[in-house]
């Protein structure tokens, strides 16, 4: 799923034990609203998909995850509120895009 | 991954150099230094769900239904007592504050999930393959492992070690399963618990009764006879008072016969062991904490002929090693070796040691310190004054002893809500020394506030080898209550009292 996304998906790891991973929530619902055909919003429950988790090497929770063409270029281990992650996300789309008008 | 040691070229006749059977304190410890140098590891955990139809993530039983969750609930009952001391201070509280049961769960369960979380990283970072399967023996070398939807896999290992822990064991009366819990399910009850009768005397009984109380809920115990067995008796009393001044009913010496339904409650008939009369009452809540079995008896070991005690399942090990050379066991399984994490971690990581980087440092089991955490707490180390009499004879030990209160408990006059609940000697400090031996430390008994932190500092010493010159010596910080062990005057072959007198 990750891999065959057209959007760049913001990718959630969380657990329902996790009192942070509770505050990433309305945040989250926020930037989708924001950013909608833009961005995707993916949200993970690790004790659900444990091999995920693992395979991706998540170590805390909450960690956010964002994912380009498949490929997972930046992650963030903790909260972020709603200015911080938009400002990034935006920061490696548009990196992105200007790397394709290069070639 | 090549390590020292390991055969220079050719495949191993096995797939592992190390299976653990067992995800808890032992087990984690023993899989995680192996595999930290350099060996190949396959750790296996399983918990069967208990009766009532509990069960838990990776860690064992002290993170999920033991030592963490237990710490955390007294420290729950510790805070609400608290309150009265406050007024005692100036602060200006409400006169009744409420206790969220469901709350305290909450909070308590989602703190596990991160410890069950972390250790699956762990695992993970250390190289270690973690399977949630339930493990038994094929042969000396080969473990079977059953996930919970039945795909089975079959390992081979140069080395197993078992370290299966425990699990609480059960009367044999009519109704127990059915209608009874365990400290495996109270920490993670959905309800509140209400009016209950904890039936036991060791010290998961009396800590679980312990906070239960604090907590604001109706409390009795039911004991067949003595409190604490093993442990000092003269303080195993004290606490029993003292529980008893918080509100606690002890029903003893008494032994349920049968438990059945009354309504929405649980009705137990009971047997007095003095006079033989049956009696019975109801209760919301009955929690069973009558000794632990190990978790042996369907692992195989009959198969694989290694010996083990048939009634409580437990395996004698010499150096932690079976009577099958490539097996080994570690833990709450092991025969005659206390049921402790700190002692489950040590002997796990020393025996991956001896086994995989040459060391031949053995786990010692003499002078292990430990609490129980009792609303009034109880650390220790050492020799009991039964134990230490037993050993040297009552004429080569010193049993010195004093009582005080401490000076933080002075500002609550209201004697939390109205109740007394610290008499003025609430708290016993005992130091037992060899004569015979320049007067050495061998046992050194606190009991009251903070005893876990206090008596950490006195096992040192003790494991040191200090005499009672050395505790002399040594001088004490004011104000504590700890500073007592630095000025212990009164034996109790003296004859005098060590009460503290006055208001």
């Amino acid at each position: 799923m990750l891999a065959r996304s057209d959007l760049p998906l913001l990718v959630d790891f969380y657990a329902t034990w996790c009192g942070p991973c509770q505050m990433m929530s309305p945040i989250l619902t926020a930037v989708q609203t924001k950013m909608k055909g833009k961005l995707q919003v993916v949200k993970i429950d690790t004790d659900k998909y444990p091999g995920i988790a693992s395979q991706h090497r998540i170590q805390a929770l909450p960690t956010i995850a964002l994912f380009i063409g498949g490929k997972m270029v930046f992650r963030f281990e903790g909260v972020l509120n709603e200015g911080q992650i938009i400002d990034k996300v935006n920061y490696y789309l548009n990196g992105a895009a200007a790397g394709q008008q290069k070639q | 991954m090549a390590a020292a040691g390991a055969p220079a070229e050719g495949a191993s006749a096995y797939e592992y150099d190390l299976v653990v059977i067992g995800g808890g304190s032992g087990g984690l410890a023993c899989a995680k230094e192996a595999a930290k140098l350099g060996k190949k590891v396959c750790l296996l955990d399983f918990v069967v769900p208990s009766p009532a139809g509990t069960a838990w993530g990776l860690g064992g039983t002290c993170v999920n239904v033991g030592c963490i969750p237990k710490k955390l609930m007294h420290n729950a009952g510790l805070l609400g007592e608290g309150f009265s001391d406050a007024r005692g201070y100036g602060w200006k509280l409400p006169e009744k504050i409420e206790m969220n049961w469901e709350d305290l769960v909450m909070g308590v369960q989602n703190h596990i999930g991160s410890l069950n979380w972390g250790y699956r990283v762990a695992l993970r970072e250390a190289s270690v393959k973690y399977l949630n399967a339930k493990g038994s023996f094929v042969d000396a070398h080969t473990v079977e492992a059953v996930e919970r939807n039945g795909t089975k896999h079959t390992l081979t290992a140069e080395r197993i070690v078992i370290a299966v822990g425990g699990r609480p064991k059960y009367p044999g009366v009519p109704g127990d399963k059915e209608l009874c819990i365990t400290s495996d399910d109270i920490f993670s009850r959905a309800t509140k618990p209400g009016k209950t009768l904890v039936v036991g005397a060791s010290y998961i009984a009396l800590e679980c009764a312990g906070f239960l109380r604090a907590l604001g809920y109706e409390v009795a115990v039911m004991a067949r006879s003595i409190f604490l067995r093993g442990f000092d008796q003269e303080i195993a009393e004290l606490i029993g008072k003292d529980m008893e001044r918080r509100g606690v009913r002890m029903i003893r010496p008494a032994v349920p016969t049968a438990f059945e339904r009354d309504g929405e409650q649980i009705k137990c008939t009971f047997k007095n062991m003095d006079f033989g009369v049956e009696m019975s009452e109801s209760f919301d809540t009955v929690l069973l904490a009558v000794g632990r079995d190990a978790c042996t008896f369907d692992l195989g070991l009959d198969k694989v002929g290694v010996t083990f005690d048939k009634s409580s399942g437990k395996i004698p090990v010499t150096a932690e090693q079976t009577n099958v050379p490539s097996i080994y066991a570690i833990g709450d399984v092991l025969e005659s070796r206390q049921e402790l994490t700190p002692v489950a971690i040590k002997a796990g990581i020393r025996l991956a040691r001896r086994l995989y980087a040459g060391a031949t440092l053995q786990m010692d089991y003499d002078a292990v310190p430990t609490t129980v955490f009792t609303p009034l707490e109880y650390g220790c180390v050492g020799y009991s004054e039964e134990a230490a009499t037993a050993k040297y004879g009552a004429d080569n030990i010193e049993v010195y002893v004093s009582y005080l209160k401490p000076l933080e408990w002075t500002m609550n006059h209201e004697e939390h809500n109205g109740e007394p609940v610290r008499a003025d000697n609430s708290v016993f400090v005992k130091l037992i020394t060899n004569r015979a031996d320049n007067e050495r430390v061998v046992g050194a008994h606190y009991l009251g506030p903070n005893a876990g932190e206090i008596i950490q500092g006195v096992a040192i010493a003790v494991k040191a080898n200090a005499t009672k010159a050395d505790f002399d010596d040594c001088i004490g910080i004011h104000p504590t209550v700890a500073e007592e062990f630095t000025i212990l005057e009164v034996t109790k072959r003296s004859g005098q009292s060590a009460l503290k007198k006055g208001c």
